[in-house]
């Protein structure tokens, strides 16, 4: 694999987009509709405030989960993990919070994202010593840490932190420390009603930067340099001193607690509470975002981006048409996600020099 | 070249097409159903009901939205407020804080919650007695069972259906002191509301335990308490919608919380330009809840059954005869 910007890895998404673009417009067509909603949802997605607020919101955990299965790549392992990790991750701050509800805004935004990284960073370090000590498939171990993970976390809101005042299946609020700014909060303050209302917060950075600092660890560290070995070729990788079972156990600790950070976002950033059910499946969306970027840190920022655009972009039509129900647009966003994903054969198609294949 | 030629023909035929947009002058009015969805014949089948009643004779133009889990509720709601839907109808306990936290961002739109209360002035709470309406099916239900045990399979264990539950069991008592009720929840979380698998496993161990009617209020999950009813021929009891209809014979009768009136009046004030926020809790004497009777149960009904309901009925409006109130118990049980 090659992890420079080609102009090909450029060219690849678009054709891919553009081709997404006509088959959607080609379904909404048969459904009875114009596929002018398809530019009007596009319109609203990205050049208004509103929707543009919603789309960066989804794109914070995505760049995470994304993130959190790029990394585990790089080693050769495959986390499916990363849904579990972040569950844990988000009631790790939740349980805090209620231990310590007064504490002060400067101490509780790090201790907060620190439980969130330790917590989702066990979740994961779980799966690696399997995978290192007993050599299980991390593929199984992941999946089954997920159930447990998943069904836990229920159990914890619905029981020891459940809010009793409401009836709905959520915790009580966490305390007024823990609260992180929202994107909106910045634009009042400099006079603009831009991000208004939308969930947008200041996590949205901090992925960002996790984004940049995996970017670092990979490619400009000695760690980094032999955990990429390993993932090419693990018996050389072995042969030449690196150690794998570490190895393994410190890729899947860090990738689960980069899932562990979506707990920041949906926690201390919007929702301040956890509800059961919170995560629309980020994790699994976050292979589809690492695949696309293959695997590239940066790149995912892009991928996730895209996500999430697709993400509210289904909401969108659902308001724009009369006859798309929640369903259809269930569909439409299956539909992108696998004309996308299999970019490289249109890379293929397109390509004049067929004999390199898809790289 | 060849691929960004073809990028260049999708955006411009999609740009052509994009022209033909449409205007409408009509009221818009948004309806953010739960996750039960419109189709689960219960609860927001009754709220869409009224909205589509509304639609139709008063030229209002509706917009439903659906949400698949309960965090897209949110945005939904935000969603409609921000495209000036004047009216937004929120259906489901489970939106109280989403329409508490929009309803504020946005204090010109108006809003509807069905099912819980909040202050803010723009939004108009609508509750049911659902103990009442309860207790009626439970009195039926004590008429209609020969082996005097009666199965309740409620949906999620929250307040509200130990509400129904209460209610139900002293409806059943009233009739005879003696009769046993079971008891089943469908699970804690919202799930509960749409797994009929789970409903029916449930409603079968209750029949198999000598039960012959179940009351059900457990939104889309209902509707496998209705399977088991076929499956072993006995009784169950519908709720929220009249659902008489689903399994003719077997449905004994149902108890109605009248949501698609409630929000068929809340159309009306807002198209009269009468809007009114504030809590209504809708109780007998309100017409908000009801038991049903039509073609489909007449004959499991007899005419000695629907007078003694009658009376109770009337009792009840009256405050002659008081239902207990799971709500008031609640709020008891604190305070000491």
């Amino acid at each position: 694999m090659k992890f420079s910007f080609s102009k090909k890895a450029v060219i690849a998404p678009l054709v891919a987009l553009a081709v997404s673009a006509s088959v959607i417009s080609l379904f909404l067509v048969c459904m009875g509709e114009s596929p002018s909603i398809l530019v009007e949802a596009f319109t609203s997605t990205f050049f208004n405030s509103f929707g543009l607020g919603y789309t960066l919101y989804y794109t914070t955990p995505l760049i995470l989960t994304g993130l959190s299965v790029a990394l585990s790549f790089h080693a050769g392992l495959f986390n499916i993990g990363s849904e579990g990790q972040l569950h844990l991750g988000a009631i790790a701050i939740v349980a805090l919070s209620c231990f310590f509800p007064n504490l002060p805004s400067f101490l509780a935004v790090p201790l907060g994202v620190l439980v969130a990284l330790i917590f989702g960073g066990i979740w994961g370090m779980i799966a690696g010593y399997f995978k290192a000590k007993r050599g299980s498939h991390e593929v199984i171990v992941t999946i089954l840490l997920n159930f447990i993970g998943i069904i836990l976390v229920n159990y914890l809101i619905l029981y020891p932190f459940k809010n009793t005042e409401v009836q709905n299946p959520e915790t009580v609020e966490i305390g007024k420390g823990y609260v992180l700014p929202l994107l909106s909060d910045f634009t009042t303050l400099l006079g603009s009603d831009f991000f208004l209302t939308t969930p947008v917060n200041i996590t949205l950075f901090l992925s960002i930067i996790a984004a940049i600092l995996c970017y670092l660890f990979l490619f400009h560290t000695s760690k980094g340099y032999e955990i990429r070995a390993l993932g090419q070729n693990p018996t050389a990788a072995e042969f030449n001193g690196i150690a794998v079972g570490a190895n393994f156990i410190l890729v899947l600790t860090l990738s689960g607690a980069l899932s562990g950070l979506v707990g920041v976002n949906e926690v201390m950033g919007y929702h301040h509470k956890l509800i059961e059910g919170f995560s629309p499946q980020y994790g699994f969306t976050g292979i589809a975002v690492a695949l696309i970027a293959r695997n590239h840190p940066l790149g995912i920022i892009l991928s996730a981006l895209l996500f999430g655009a697709i993400h509210n972009g289904a909401r969108e039509i659902e308001f724009l048409s009369e006859k798309m129900t929640k369903e259809v647009s269930v569909i439409m966003e299956a539909l992108i996600i696998i004309i996308i994903a299999s970019q490289p054969y249109f890379v293929r198609l397109f390509s004049k020099s067929k004999k390199e294949g898809a790289k | 070249m060849k691929k960004t030629f073809f990028c260049e023909i999708v955006l411009s035929l999609s740009l052509l097409l994009g022209l033909s947009g449409s205007l409408h002058g009509e009221i818009k009015v948004g309806l953010a159903l739960d996750k039960g969805g419109r189709d689960d014949k219960s609860f927001n089948a009754a709220a869409f009901l009224g909205a589509t009643e509304a639609q139709n004779k008063l030229g209002i133009k509706l917009k439903t939205v659906e949400s698949s889990d309960d965090i897209s509720l949110e945005p939904t709601l935000r969603t409609f407020a921000q495209k000036q839907f004047p009216l937004i109808i929120a259906v489901g306990f489970v939106q109280k804080n989403a329409v508490e936290r929009v309803a504020k961002q946005f204090p010109k739109a108006h809003f509807v919650l069905i099912d819980a209360t909040t202050d803010a002035p723009n939004v108009r709470s609508i509750v049911f007695k659902e103990h009442e309406g309860s207790f009626l099916v439970g009195a039926l239900s004590a008429m209609a069972s020969k082996t005097h045990k009666i199965g309740f399979v409620g949906g999620m264990d929250i307040p509200m259906i130990r509400r129904f539950q209460l209610g139900f069991e002293s409806g059943v008592k009233h009739i005879n002191p003696n009769a046993t009720v079971l008891t089943n929840y469908v699970g804690s979380s919202s799930e509960a509301w749409r797994n009929p698998t789970k409903a029916k496993e449930l409603a079968l161990s209750q029949y198999n335990k000598g039960v012959d009617v179940i009351f059900s209020p457990s939104g889309a999950s209902g509707l496998g308490v209705f399977d088991a009813a076929e499956q072993m021929q006995r009784l169950a009891v519908g709720c929220d919608s009249n659902q008489n209809w689903v399994k003719p014979g077997l449905v004994l009768t149902s108890m109605l919380k009248k949501v698609d009136v409630a929000v068929f009046k809340a159309i009306e004030l807002e198209t009269q330009s009468k809007f009114q926020g504030g809590i209504f809790d809708l109780g007998l004497s309100e017409n908000g809840v009801d038991y049903s009777l039509d073609e489909f149960n007449r004959k499991l009904i007899s005419s000695e059954m629907e007078s003694r309901i009658q009376t109770i009925k009337s009792d009840i409006s009256n405050k002659k005869l008081k239902v207990p109130d799971y709500y008031l118990k609640m709020k008891k049980a604190k305070s000491f």
